[in-house]
């Protein structure tokens, strides 16, 4: 098979199961879908897999292939293919896509086992998985954005999967409606940058394109703003609502209404990395616009710190890691932010396996104390749960960055560029090693106060605590091997250079990102030494304060701190978005639909044109009487007339 | 000059008669004044060299056709004829201008395509039977055939259309005559 | 004064329009088709005024079909007016103004 064929395959697979699931699911039975969508995923996984080795068969500089399927729009000077391409980059993403949502199918089959639902949920799943493939193989911006209102749309649908609950299908509207915000101005930042080429006579969407046409949009402005700026800027907020930074992240920990499998695979792995992905994508416009860049470094930056702030106090165990998610998000960012792609991307990878895992391992543990979410409430499920216990260790340790976890290597690049990077600087790198403190604290409290311990719930609740079956611990170990060995992928360069090794990721990627050559520091060991610090001093303390201290959060406010307590109230930003947009939006609207609609609109436009009409057609209803000769007196009375105009005329 | 007083008689006596067959009340009469009107436009014919046309208006026309209509009037014994025929309305004015413009319509066509020219000398056996007849037989054979297919077309759908269908007319009252 | 052949013209006119006066004002049906009669009898004295004027028989030919479709025209004519005549007792067009049997 061509590379082409197989990189339609990688795509079509997954929507080939969500066809057949979501359209004959009910004929072939509940049970044979979940197999299904495992089979397309395994097989879509399969191709990618063998798309990348022929990828990378393939001299470096021509690493790019594009396979179009069919022209989607032609209007003139704008033309889109419905075309994937497949570089290094886009192979990384599809790996992890496939890769990571397989070993979540497989586990949602034992997560769902018992939900009736499951024909639908596995259509959605794979739904998704399509949609994410077609956003990070796309070979122009219209078609990552169809893929990127795609996987937001199967986000809604599996944030509401339980619908009867109110509550669930509201996080689902919103996560929709913050979404939209984002897309609206990423489609503002396609627009102006199509707009920048066309008026140069060469429009075009295609990011080959528009990469060869660098210098029209370096020229271009919008009033006095160069349109690199705007462009990327625009982009930039799409992508905080995507990948839930400051200021559109409040939907994320919403979106945790979801199945935990779902929380793992879109609010975790996949779909919330498409911001990065995306910046990453543009990394050639966001270096003409280094003042963008620095708002992306430090927005990322202050995600990660206030994100990571509010898990300090969250209970509710899948909150925690949604809140984790988006500290981390704010990680990749601050990575892309001062220039280091690679490492921001290397961090997307590892992410990808450890958040899946955490979120998966608190799956389990949710599945095996039969729906409780609550931290205070767990305790002591270290020997209940060994397999999910020794797994979720893993991943914490990789999140919290101790090393040699994947997470330790990956996170202690982002925090080298951004110490090292031109773009970097002092206060970013502080930002982030206090975020990362923060960050093992709240994963070790997590961590501790869900496994070790005495148990806080009732003695009969815990002895129905039990194992998850097989088909969910086994992808759990799986993700826990990737979690522990997937720094290997990018080694630190200092070590890389000390045992003679390749920097996998770094070298793959090479011909993607722009080439901007962060010296190879001295102080490389310092600052990895600064990172391990941090990380054990989080660790550490999270270890005092809640196994050696025995320290349980407590619910009640007036024994909280202040700041505890603004924390765990999530610095009332919800509350105050409530106040400032949904309060006001929802008043012009109950204007807009009172006053205006039934008085105004209704009164002119819906009532006074029948009403005209009626008055015509009763003028006019007599002449349909059904006498002949009167149509034919009319007939008769334009033919002279038609007569009188010729004789006339003739003259 | 003889011709030109012939032709006016005959003129004056054709429109009047058609403007009684189109106003006079009862059909009976209407239908005598229209066989008057024919007769007079046979002569009107003949006075054209028209000899085989005239005859034909006379024999088919007066003789054949108006025999039919006659027939049909007697037959239907038409009692309340017309007797609400209305006054003089909106309808009806409108429909007399539109009928008073297409005859000035008429007359401007007519003169702007004739004029003052005059008739020739007419030749020798012109309109004769045996030049029609000639006509009929060379160059409008073809017309002249599915004429007659015209013909039995009619014939049959006159018989198709007057006969009785019994069975409807027992399922929905036959003969509902007057109200 | 000779007629010309604007005179018999002008009685063609006059006779085609009565017939029109006839097919628009009368309400029975069986004068509406004596007036259809009179219209195409207007038209075939033009027909064979306009054949004298140009000495070709043509006009006469075609006033003799004309008068065959006359024929035609009556006995079908005829034929629906007896057959309305059965089905509603009455021949005026102003009381059958539904298409419905």
């Amino acid at each position: 098979m061509g590379l082409e064929t197989l990189i339609a395959l990688v795509v079509l697979l997954p929507l080939a199961g969500a066809a057949l699931n979501g359209f004959f699911g009910q004929l072939h039975g509940k049970r044979l879908s979940g197999y299904l969508a495992c089979a397309v995923m395994a097989a879509s996984f399969a191709c990618a897999a063998s798309a990348v080795a022929g990828l990378s068969g393939l001299s470096p500089a021509s690493r790019s292939v594009t396979s179009v399927l069919y022209t989607w729009m032609d209007a003139s000077s704008l033309r889109v293919e419905m075309a994937f391409t497949l570089d290094p980059l886009s192979g990384v993403m599809i790996l992890v896509v496939t890769g990571v949502g397989f070993l979540i199918h497989v586990y949602s089959l034992g997560y769902m086992a018992h939900d009736d639902g499951r024909v639908r949920y596995f259509s959605y799943l794979n739904l998704f998985v399509f949609f994410m493939l077609v956003l990070v193989l796309g070979a122009s911006m219209p078609v990552m954005f169809l893929g990127w209102e795609g996987v937001g749309l199967c986000s809604y649908l599996l944030i509401g999967f339980w619908f009867e609950d109110a509550a669930k299908a509201t996080a689902g509207k919103k996560a929709f409606l913050t979404n939209r915000v984002g897309d609206m101005f990423f489609a503002l930042g396609m627009f102006s940058l199509f707009w920048a080429t066309y008026q140069a006579g060469s429009g075009t969407l295609a990011f080959a394109g528009l990469k060869a046409n660098k210098h029209l949009i370096e020229q271009a402005t919008v009033g006095a703003v160069p349109l690199a700026t705007f462009a990327a800027l625009c982009l930039f907020i799409g992508a905080t609502g995507k990948s839930a930074q400051i200021p559109l992240y409040v939907w994320l920990p919403d979106a945790m209404a979801g199945p935990t499998p779902v929380s793992a695979l879109i609010h975790a792995a996949t779909m919330v990395t498409a911001g990065v992905y995306m910046v990453a994508r543009m990394s050639w416009l966001y270096q003409m616009a280094p003042g963008v860049m620095e708002l992306v470094a430090w927005i990322g930056a202050l995600t990660a710190l206030f994100a990571a702030a509010i898990g300090l106090a969250a209970t509710d165990i899948k909150k925690v890691l949604a809140y984790s998610t988006i500290s981390q998000l704010g990680y990749m960012f601050l990575g892309v932010g001062v220039g280091g792609y690679v490492a921001g991307i290397f961090h997307l990878v590892t992410h990808a396996f450890f958040k899946g895992l955490l979120f998966l391992g608190a799956g389990s543990v949710i599945h095996g104390c039969h729906g409780n979410q609550d931290i205070r409430k767990m305790g002591g499920l270290k020997d209940k749960m060994p397999w999910t216990f020794w797994t979720f260790l893993v991943a914490t340790w990789a999140i919290a960055g101790l090393p040699p976890f994947a997470g330790f290597v990956s996170k202690d690049e982002i925090l080298y560029e951004a110490y090292n990077s031109p773009h970097g600087s002092l206060a970013l790198w502080l930002a982030g090693v206090v975020a990362a403190v923060m960050t093992a604290f709240y994963m070790f409290r997590l961590f501790t106060l869900t496994f070790l311990g005495a148990p806080r719930m009732g003695k009969k609740d815990f002895d129905h605590v039990h194992e998850s079956p097989a088909v969910m611990t086994v992808p759990l170990a799986v993700l826990a091997g990737l979690s522990a060995v997937g720094g290997a992928l990018n080694l630190p360069g200092g070590i890389a250079h000390a045992l003679h090794l390749p920097r996998v990721l770094s070298d793959w990627l090479a011909p993607v990102f722009p080439v901007e050559a962060t010296a190879h520091a001295s102080n490389e060991w310092a600052l990895m030494g600064a990172s391990v610090l941090v990380a054990l001093a989080g660790t550490l303390g999270a270890l005092h304060v809640y196994y050696r201290q025995k320290t349980v959060p407590v619910a009640d406010n007036a024994r909280l701190t202040v700041p505890v307590r603004m924390a765990r109230d999530k610095f009332y930003v919800d509350e105050a978005y409530d106040i400032l947009i949904v309060k006001p939006v929802r008043g012009l609207g109950r204007f807009l639909a009172g006053p205006i609609d039934k008085r105004v609109i209704d009164r002119v436009l819906a009532e006074l044109p029948p009403a005209v009409a009626y008055w015509l057609s009763a003028r006019v209803t007599s002449l349909q009487n059904g006498n002949v000769q009167a149509y034919a007196v009319v007939l008769f009375g334009g033919t002279v007339a038609i007569l009188a105009y010729l004789t006339l005329y003739l003259r | 000059m003889l011709t030109a007083i012939v032709f006016y008689i005959l003129a004056t006596l054709c429109v009047v008669t058609a403007v009684l067959t189109v106003t006079l009340a009862n059909p009976v009469t209407c239908a005598l004044s229209l066989i008057a009107c024919l007769m007079c436009l046979a002569g009107l014919f003949a006075q054209l060299s028209a000899g085989y046309v005239a005859i034909l208006q006379v024999l088919v026309y007066a003789g054949a056709i108006m025999v039919l209509f006659l027939f049909v009037v007697m037959l239907l014994n038409l009692t309340r004829e017309e007797a609400d025929e209305g006054t003089f309305g909106t309808a009806r004015a409108l429909t007399s201008l539109v009928c008073v413009a297409f005859l000035l319509d008429l007359y401007v066509f007519v003169d702007a395509a004739v004029g003052t020219r005059d008739f020739t000398e007419a030749l020798e056996g012109f309109g004769s039977l045996a030049g029609v007849g000639e006509a009929l037989f060379s160059r409008y054979l073809v017309p002249f055939e599915v004429i007659s297919l015209l013909l039995t077309a009619a014939v049959v759908g006159v018989v198709a259309i007057t006969r009785r269908q019994l069975s409807v007319s027992k399922a929905s009252e036959p003969l509902k005559v007057a109200r | 004064m000779t007629p010309a052949p604007i005179h018999y013209l002008v009685v063609s006119a006059l006779l085609f329009t009565t017939g029109v006066v006839g097919v628009l004002t009368r309400r029975n049906m069986l004068v509406i088709l004596m007036a259809i009669e009179l219209m195409l009898n207007g038209a075939n004295l033009a027909f064979v005024a306009f054949s004298r004027m140009h000495h070709q028989l043509d006009g006469q030919v075609v006033s003799v079909f004309v008068m065959t479709v006359a024929a035609a025209e009556a006995a079908i004519g005829l034929a629906i007016v007896v057959q309305l005549f059965r089905q509603r007792g009455t021949v005026r067009v102003d009381e059958t103004t539904l298409l419905r049997g």
